[in-house]
């Protein structure tokens, strides 16, 4: 199971890969939206975890983009940000982005999460390569 | 002569100077790869010292000192067909795909084409391809040394350079002596040489409508002002749909937000919005 | 900008034509604030190529009135807010930002406590102190984050008391320590260690390498013997980063692991540490591991020679000899090996690499040819010989060096008759040299049946003084102007009688290098004095340099007399050289020229005189 971190800052991206590491996942990295799109399309990823606010593509265009390309629109997105309000909690799911936690995050809290949005998509038939 | 030493200030100027006038920054760790190379213009120029070379460049009349220097310090190797995944996708993917859109004539520049060997694989390869007498490719190989510009066009490489084509194509448009391989003068054709510097805006005017570029490992030598300033440019020189690739360890994504990436084959393609 | 102009280009911004309004938004960049504004505006154009046209030259208009109307785009949607955090980030006039540190929202105080740092001006210091009790976690965690980046070391002991906070926040504090560097975080950290976080426990490690220190090591040294898996790797690693060579027991299955990682780092560090423990074992894996690079790319380029070195330090091994003599390795791998072979003086390996000079790549060839040449074996001149017609150029130079190098008498007239057929300059160049290393004079007595550039290049390469008066009167001007350059090394009397009559050369080169060749040898100050205006540029240049070497008085008048030459370069070296004058005097000399035309000559004088 590969999930992709996807976050501009370099201390969460490394906090957020040890929790996951911690359970087990295997993780990559992506500095921004730009980036994270590039990764998708080299490596087998199964869920996404993306910050937001990131320059030159925030983490909201990102899943729109993910979201109408047939090769990535399965893939879960999970959204991680500092972000608290209702308008952009309304934006992130508008985007089509499937859970949205904001941080300060725990590896409990990211774990539990990941296991919720697994569930779905097995609940929904979809298929997932381990 | 005696023992000649670039010192750190000198050094620093001469960086400056490469700089402004390429793009190319030169990293402190790159300091002796100056010094060898410049040590032989030096030689040429019987001059004693880094310091009076550097009054040499900037003040020999009409540059041409300029044009030594970019070329002492720019020169790197390349063979043909460098990353064949690049160029499967170029062939396989992207013409196709332009070809879809109805294009009939289709620009593309090779915008670091060091001796040649990238514009004019291009051109077998979209020969063997496409022989199709309705469908034009018009080449570009461009170049900030004139020295590499030369050989491309003598067309004479080592067997080294070309190690790494298939058979039937060396065998197909070449032709050996001594050990030295000959491209053929229809390949040579299709490809238009030229002195681009990607960083200066007055030069790169000189390049629009294009519908793929292909800007490999030479991104890697510019710091990110010079990054964003020649991608910019690239930009502009693209038509709107066009397609930008870089080399493999290449990518925009701090660079700039004009391109969109998509992955064929574990290839990143960049197209121009 | 001219109000039409501006009028037009604001026109231009509106067209249906994404490349006009991108033109447009770029041009705007020679504006003011009147375009801020509409640059603003197209901020949200619906093509990037606008957009991001827009955000450049919002940058370069800058000045306080654009920061002002950009933070508001803080408040924004998410593409717009974080084209206003690079805008901001260029425009870097941290005062501005004040406000929005007290801002009610989390997130604009979180980017005000961000933008200090990627600003980087140290002055943001006193300000992230401030915000190191602030209520959202998110925005301390930032704050810490920012310190380390702006590295403000007196406010260490503030994050080491955040190692209270939650673990958020604690995280990027103990970054922050790592980034500070300061040895009075050991101890804290050292008790982080024990703690049962997982996360918080690889950060310590990892802050311990950049901080150092033998507190530091002792602690990691400690840990690596008591524990395992990946958090005993990033202790090593930690270790190794704090200096080269500290010797750690049991680590060698731990390097091998980490000399094969895709992270070019931890490829350094276990290099450092392969190095320091002397594992002669790891040489396969190494050759493997280094051949695999590519010399074309520059990480590849910058990481070979630190393979080499490793390997080079465990001098001429069984490891190496085996490695040369198998199959296994692939070919950059070999030429690796070869070359280590060479560095260290392996004489063993000679039968072995007399059999890769045949080899059919060119790398190998090259390497084996090159390496042999260093080690000096009894017997060769054959061997080189027959490599001197190798189709590659660099094989046959390493080949011609070597025969030189030897003095192989029996190569004499092989080497002869390829001066003639050799097409390359820098094999010519050493042909040339080995000629002359092998018998000076009986070249030198057959040196007219051959071109000016051979000529020219016996006059760079010789060191007999015979040789270079006879060649000082060649015909060709480059042959002149080299003896005359080589001839500069000799403080012998003879020389100056050769060099005093040049002055009176028809080629500007040749009278160049007298003046280059009086500088060296410190006589002839009365021919100077013809050069200094002589009508060619480059010959003043070199007069002028050559005075102050030379014995005598009134020299002081004739580099002033520079000042007033009608080149540039040549105004300048004078007053490079008036720099060195004692104050007073430079100052003196120098006044007159503070209203010269060249805006180069005049910064120089203003630089000199400040200094003085």
């Amino acid at each position: 199971m590969k999930i992709l971190v996807v976050d501009d800052d370099g201390v969460t991206r490394k906090l957020l890969g040890l929790y996951l590491k911690g359970t087990g996942y295997e993780v990559e990295f992506a500095e921004n939206g730009l980036d994270a799109l590039e990764k998708l399309g080299i490596e087998d990823i199964n869920i996404v975890l993306t910050d937001l606010n990131m320059p030159y593509m925030d983490g909201i265009e990102f899943t729109r983009n993910m979201k109408i390309e047939p090769l990535y629109k399965s893939i879960p997105v999970l959204m991680v940000t500092t972000e608290s309000d209702d308008e952009e909690k309304q934006r992130a799911f508008e985007a089509g982005a499937d859970g949205y936690l904001v941080k300060p995050v725990t590896a409990e809290t990211i774990n539990a999460t990941i296991r919720e949005l697994l569930k779905r998509i097995f609940s929904h038939g979809g298929e997932i390569n381990v | 002569m005696t023992e000649t030493k670039l010192n750190d200030k000198t050094f620093r100027e001469l960086r400056d100077f490469i700089y402004e006038k390429s793009g190319i920054y030169v990293s402190d760790t790159k300091k002796y790869l100056i010094e060898n190379r410049l040590h032989r213009r030096l030689l040429e120029k019987k001059v004693n010292s880094y310091e009076d070379y550097l009054y040499l460049i900037k003040y020999s009349g009409n540059g041409g000192e300029l044009t030594s220097l970019l070329d002492a310090v720019t020169t790197n190797e390349t063979y043909f067909y460098r990353e064949p995944l690049h160029f499967e996708v170029i062939v396989n993917s992207i013409i196709p795909y332009l070809i879809k859109n109805g294009l009939k004539r289709i620009k593309i520049w090779s915008s670091a084409c060091s001796t040649g060997e990238e514009p004019y694989t291009l051109a077998m390869l979209l020969q063997e391809k496409y022989p199709l007498k309705n469908l034009e490719f018009e080449i570009y190989g461009s170049d900030i040394s004139n020295n590499v510009l030369a050989t491309a066009r003598k067309g004479v490489y080592s067997s080294y350079s070309v190690r790494n084509l298939p058979g039937y194509l060396l065998k197909k448009h070449f032709t050996t002596t001594n050990g030295s391989y000959l491209l053929s003068p229809e390949i040579k054709g299709m490809v238009r040489l030229l002195n681009i510097n990607l960083v200066n805006p007055g030069e790169m005017v000189r390049v629009r409508g294009m519908d793929l570029v292909l800007c490999r490992n030479v991104l890697i030598y510019f710091d990110e002002k010079a990054k964003k300033r020649s991608v910019s440019h690239i930009y502009d020189a693209l038509k709107p749909g066009g397609y930008l690739l870089v080399g493999a360890a290449e990518s925009l994504h701090n660079v700039t937000r004009v391109f969109k990436p998509s992955v064929v084959n574990k290839t990143i393609v960049y197209k121009k919005v | 900008m001219h109000k039409k102009r501006l009028q037009s280009l604001l026109k231009k911004l509106e067209s249906p034509e994404p490349s006009t309004r991108r033109r447009a938004a770029e041009t705007l960049s020679d504006s003011d604030e009147r375009a801020v504004y509409p640059l603003i505006k197209a901020l949200r154009d619906e093509s990037p190529g606008v957009q991001e046209a827009a955000m450049h030259s919002l940058v370069t208009i800058g000045g306080e009135v654009t920061a002002y109307m950009v933070q508001p785009l803080l408040r924004d949607e998410p593409s717009i807010r974080n084209m206003a955090l690079i805008i901001l980030k260029e425009l870097g006039m941290v005062k501005l930002l004040l406000p929005l540190l007290k801002d009610k929202d989390d997130d604009i105080r979180k980017f005000a406590v961000d933008l200090l740092s990627e600003i980087g001006d140290k002055g943001g210091c006193r300000y992230l102190e401030e915000m190191i009790h602030d209520p959202n976690p998110n925005v301390r965690a930032a704050c810490m984050t920012s310190i380390g980046k702006l590295k403000c070391r007196g406010l260490t002991d503030a994050v080491i008391n955040a190692l209270d906070d939650e673990e958020w926040v604690i995280f990027s504090a103990v970054d922050a320590l790592g980034e500070l560097g300061d040895s009075s975080a050991v101890e804290p950290l050292s008790r982080l260690i024990k703690r049962d976080s997982e996360p918080l426990r690889y950060a310590a490690i990892e802050a311990l390498g950049k901080i150092g220190g033998n507190e530091a090591e002792g602690t990691l040294v400690g840990f690596i013997e008591n524990s395992s898996g990946t958090i005993r790797t990033a202790a090593i690693r930690s270790l190794l980063s704090t200096g080269p060579g500290r010797k750690i027991k049991g680590i060698s299955g731990d390097l091998l692991t980490m000399l094969s990682s895709n992270d070019m780092e931890e490829v350094k560090l276990a290099l450092r540490g392969i190095s320091s423990i002397g594992l002669k074992e790891a040489t396969p894996n190494l050759l493997d591991r280094g051949g695999a690079m590519d010399p074309l790319n520059p990480g590849g380029a910058e990481m070979i020679p630190l393979f080499r070195e490793c390997l080079a330090s465990f001098g001429c091994t069984g490891e190496l000899l085996e490695a040369l003599s198998s199959d296994r390795l692939k070919y950059r791998g070999k030429v690796l090996a070869i070359e280590v072979a060479g560095e260290c003086s392996c004489r063993e390996a000679a039968p072995v690499l007399k059999e890769l000079i045949n080899s059919s790549a060119r790398d190998i060839r090259r390497a084996g040819v090159r390496a042999l040449g260093r080690l000096q074996i009894g017997e060769g001149s054959e061997l080189f010989l027959s490599k001197t017609n190798d189709p590659d150029g660099h094989v046959r130079e390493a080949a011609i060096t070597a025969l030189g190098r030897l003095r192989y008498g029996s190569a004499f007239d092989a080497l002869l008759e390829l001066l003639h057929a050799e097409p390359y300059i820098n094999v010519k160049e050493r042909i040339v040299e080995a000629l002359l290393s092998i018998d000076e004079m009986k070249f030198i007595s057959l040196i007219d049946g051959y071109e000016s550039s051979v000529r020219e290049m016996a006059a760079r390469y010789s060191n007999n003084f015979d040789t270079l008066i006879r060649l000082s009167t060649d015909g060709n001007p480059s042959v002149r102007v080299s003896s005359l350059l080589a001839l500069g090394r000799f403080s012998d009397k003879r020389a100056v009688e050769i060099i005093k009559p040049m002055v009176k050369d028809p080629s500007s080169d040749v009278r160049k290098a007298v003046a280059q060749s009086i500088e060296e040898t410190g006589c002839c100050k009365v021919a100077l004095r013809s050069l200094l205006s002589d009508e060619d540029m480059w010959v003043r240049f070199h007069a002028l340099k050559a005075l102050p070497d030379t014995d005598g008085s009134g020299d002081s008048a004739l580099i002033i007399s520079g000042l007033r030459d009608r080149a540039v370069p040549v105004v300048l070296k004078a007053i490079e050289l008036i720099s060195g004058f004692p104050p007073d005097e430079a100052k003196a000399a120098l006044k007159e020229l503070t209203g010269h035309p060249d805006e180069v000559v005049k910064e120089k004088v203003m630089e000199v005189l400040e200094q003085s």
